[in-house]
């Protein structure tokens, strides 16, 4: 997206409502106070012909777990003990009361009283890119226009909990994500390459003291000032306010959210010491210092081949990391203001072909959430004993979606208008599972 | 030689078995499921976090019922084919066997041959009949659907819908002098006339003197965030005022008993987290008010067990937690997605 599609930009009430935000955030008044959901603050600035009301959230942060390359739902959450499309996999029990998991998930398996699976997913991408860009943002992918993702949404309609940090990171993977979408810039995750390494380059340079530190700022923004002047345009302000945050966040204590070091010996070892685990833990950080929205991925679960030996290296990590997650959110009491969400981009064929692989399969697949409000211990929907079609519930993405968005209170018919002066909603036509709260 | 001493046992407590007719459960049989089975396979109780222990796999040990309630666990007369016996008998690496091998050795071969012989003989309990499963305070008798595990959250939209009857809005004005922070001072959602407040980030900025500028807006406060911040008991005054409060977060805080007893009087809270917090048990004494309060958080803190008992016996259906069920650390090796250092 180029500078000048950002200041062509939205409809005039969009528009003026970001410029109001704008500079109610370089003035230090937050977006909480100016476009978030003080229904009465807000009313100050808000389009009568476009009003956003909040509903109420059971879910104030989201920790969406994205399973990448189609993760088989027979052989994890929907399993079909006894079927001949099961394979080789056994179902084990849970503490839930006839939720049945495969056997790669036995920590999990404790904690199933608090989560819920959604085994009536069901799509028709079945290819990677497409299926993830359609999970993250709703919408089919298209060559003129880039959608919001759904983190991108919570932080525009809803705001930062935490000032300080962004109200959106990813873990683990960034680049090919859809983002901020058409959003302005300032939507745009920040991306975390690897947990343990934490957040990079926010300390001074060697040789430069604070005094150093504040000439150059100095120098920086006289340098800018005309510049500014000349164009004072959101794509200008935002790349000002880029710096003015970052500067921010390198003095605030809430800096160490990003440091696992800080965390003892023997928590890092129970969420596990893999990428997936040590994401999970800086996620639960992340948001017990109040950041909205964090996505862990997890890759290589493409298992064409072997499907079956491919799982057992590959679940581990996420049954100690998740089954953790789970349990620390709880005992802090975080649980239940905070959605946990593990998703795939598709399922994978019931029948096993001749290299004990699995291959992409839309038509049915699983989900889990838990917390935020979301009545752990239960199934929904349901697929055919062989696992084959989806027979009752069916979940579209959409509908996932609307789900997540509406236990953050996101209204879910609230217009966006795009750059192209096209109308997008948080989950577009998606309907939510309200079957799956209280 | 060495296995020597072994059969010799072995035969020996075989023959003493048949020579009196019978293994005594009670005697001889019990005191093994006790010492290394049911700590995970006993009837469903409350565990220590107040939540509800189900036995692994639906297998119970600890009562008569139990034990012959799970079709296959034993076959009487045929030690071969009940499935107790066979897991009892596993070789120690495989991963059915029991107990598992996190939970130590495999039984002795001696316990192993009382058990055999004691199912071989018909497996008779005598007048044994052991544990009664009671109803458990910790699962709530639960929803409509009859699912377990509750999550707190929606529910509370019936209290703040109640709670915001006839509540007129904050003025304007008033709510444009948070502008400025520390805190986020929002509507609950629907645009209630209740609000929900929380710090703006860097909590530890935060301290008792600010908690003055809620007092205009004390009596609209249903949720409030102060966690991590460096509010104390002194604070607690403030937060004391706020009728309507429903959740409290002070999780991290310096608060103590005598801020959690200054609490006693917010007669709406539902959820109050005092995770991590210098909270004892006269502090928690003090909540036996509070009798709406559904959610407890007090892991970290001093507060005993007993006085957990003491509070959830003045408020059915408290959920109380104590410390978190969290998962054995992976074992070294395991998972294929193991860091490379």
């Amino acid at each position: 997206m180029t500078l000048h599609d950002l200041i062509r930009g939205t409809d005039v009430a969009t528009r003026r409502s970001f410029l109001t935000r704008m500079a109610g955030s370089l003035l230090g008044v937050g977006a909480a106070a100016t476009f978030g959901p003080a229904a009465i603050a807000r009313s100050l600035y808000q389009d009568p012909q476009n009003p956003l009301v909040l509903g109420r959230a059971s879910a104030k942060h989201v920790i969406y777990l994205f399973m990448r390359g189609g993760m088989s739902h027979l052989d994890t959450f929907d399993p079909k003990p006894g079927k001949v499309t099961q394979g080789p996999t056994q179902a084990i029990e849970t503490r839930a009361d006839g939720v049945l998991l495969g056997q790669y998930f036995p920590k999990l398996a404790d904690q199933m009283d608090k989560a819920c699976i959604v085994s009536s997913m069901t799509s028709k991408q079945g290819a990677h890119s497409q299926a993830q860009y359609l999970m993250r943002t709703s919408y089919e992918l298209r060559g003129t226009i880039q959608h919001p993702s759904l983190g991108a949404w919570c932080q525009h309609m809803a705001g930062r909990h935490n000032q300080t940090l962004p109200a959106h990171v990813t873990i683990g993977g960034g680049a090919e994500m859809p983002g901020a979408g058409f959003f302005p810039p300032e939507f745009q995750p920040l991306p975390i390459g690897s947990a343990e390494s934490g957040l990079q380059n926010v300390s001074l340079p060697r040789g430069v003291d604070e005094e150093r530190f504040q000439r150059r700022l100095k120098r920086l923004s006289e340098l800018d000032q005309a510049f500014a002047e000349k164009h004072n345009q959101r794509g200008v302000q935002a790349y000002a306010k880029a710096y003015q945050e970052a500067v921010g966040l390198m003095r605030s204590s809430d800096l160490a959210a990003f440091d696992l070091g800080l965390e003892s010996a023997s928590m890092q070892a129970v969420y596990g010491d893999t990428p997936f685990g040590n994401g999970c833990l800086l996620a639960r950080r992340l948001v017990e210092h109040g950041v909205r929205y964090v996505e862990v991925m997890s890759d290589g679960w493409d298992t064409h081949a072997d499907n079956f030996d491919r799982l057992g290296d590959l679940t581990p990590a996420i049954d100690q990391g998740l089954a953790a997650l789970i349990a620390d959110l709880d005992a802090r009491g975080l649980l239940q203001k905070t959605l946990i969400v593990l998703v795939s981009e598709f399922g994978r064929t019931p029948d096993i072909d001749q290299d004990q692989g699995r291959n992409h399969y839309p038509q049915a697949f699983s989900a889990l959430l838990a917390g935020g409000g979301v009545r752990g211990g239960q199934r929904y929907g349901s697929t055919d004993p062989e696992g084959r079609q989806v027979i009752t519930e069916p979940t579209t993405i959409q509908d996932l979606n609307a789900t997540i968005a509406y236990a953050c209170g996101l209204p879910l018919d609230h217009v966006l208008t795009s750059p192209s002066g096209r109308p997008f909603k948080v989950a577009d036509k998606g309907q939510p599972l309200t079957a799956l709260f209280g | 030689m060495r296995t020597l001493p072994f059969t010799v046992l072995f035969l020996a407590s075989s023959l003493l078995a048949q020579a009196k007719g019978s293994v005594d459960f009670q005697k001889q049989i019990l005191p093994i499921f006790e010492a290394r089975c049911v700590e995970c396979h006993s009837t469903a109780h409350a565990g220590p976090d107040g939540k509800l222990k189900k036995p692994k796999g639906g297998v119970v040990l600890d009562s008569k019922e139990g034990i012959t309630g799970k079709k296959g666990l034993i076959v009487a007369k045929n030690a071969d084919t009940s499935a107790l016996y066979v897991a009892i008998t596993l070789p120690a690496d495989d991963e059915d066997r029991m107990p598992p091998e996190k939970k130590g050795d495999p039984l002795s071969k001696e316990q192993a041959a009382l058990i055999k012989t004691w199912i071989d003989e018909g497996a008779a309990f005598g007048s044994w009949t052991g544990k009664k499963a009671e109803p458990i305070a910790a699962a709530k008798p639960n929803d409509k659907d009859g699912k377990v595990g509750k999550v707190s959250g929606k529910p509370k939209v019936d209290a703040i819908v109640r709670l915001q009857e006839g509540v007129k809005p904050i003025a304007p004005a008033t709510l444009a002098t948070f502008a400025e922070g520390p805190f986020t001072v929002v509507s609950v959602g629907d645009e209630s006339a209740l609000l929900s407040v929380s710090c703006r980030g860097n909590n530890d900025t935060v301290d008792d003197a600010m908690l003055a500028r809620l007092a205009p807006i004390a009596s609209h406060i249903c949720e409030l965030d102060l966690s991590r911040t460096r509010v104390s008991d002194a604070g607690c005054k403030e937060i004391g005022q706020m009728v309507r409060l429903v959740n409290l977060d002070l999780r991290q805080t310096a608060v103590g008993n005598q801020g959690v007893a200054a609490l006693a009087t917010c007669k709406e809270l539902r959820s109050l987290n005092l995770f991590g917090t210098k909270v004892g048990d006269y502090g928690l004494a003090a909540l036996a008010t509070l009798k709406n309060l559904e959610q407890l958080y007090v892991w970290q803190t001093e507060v005993t067990a007993a006085a957990i008992v003491r509070l959830r016996d003045g408020i059915p259906g408290l959920r109380v937690v104590m410390g978190p069920d969290l998962p054995e650390p992976m074992p070294e090796g395991a998972g294929g997605q193991r860091r490379r250092r």
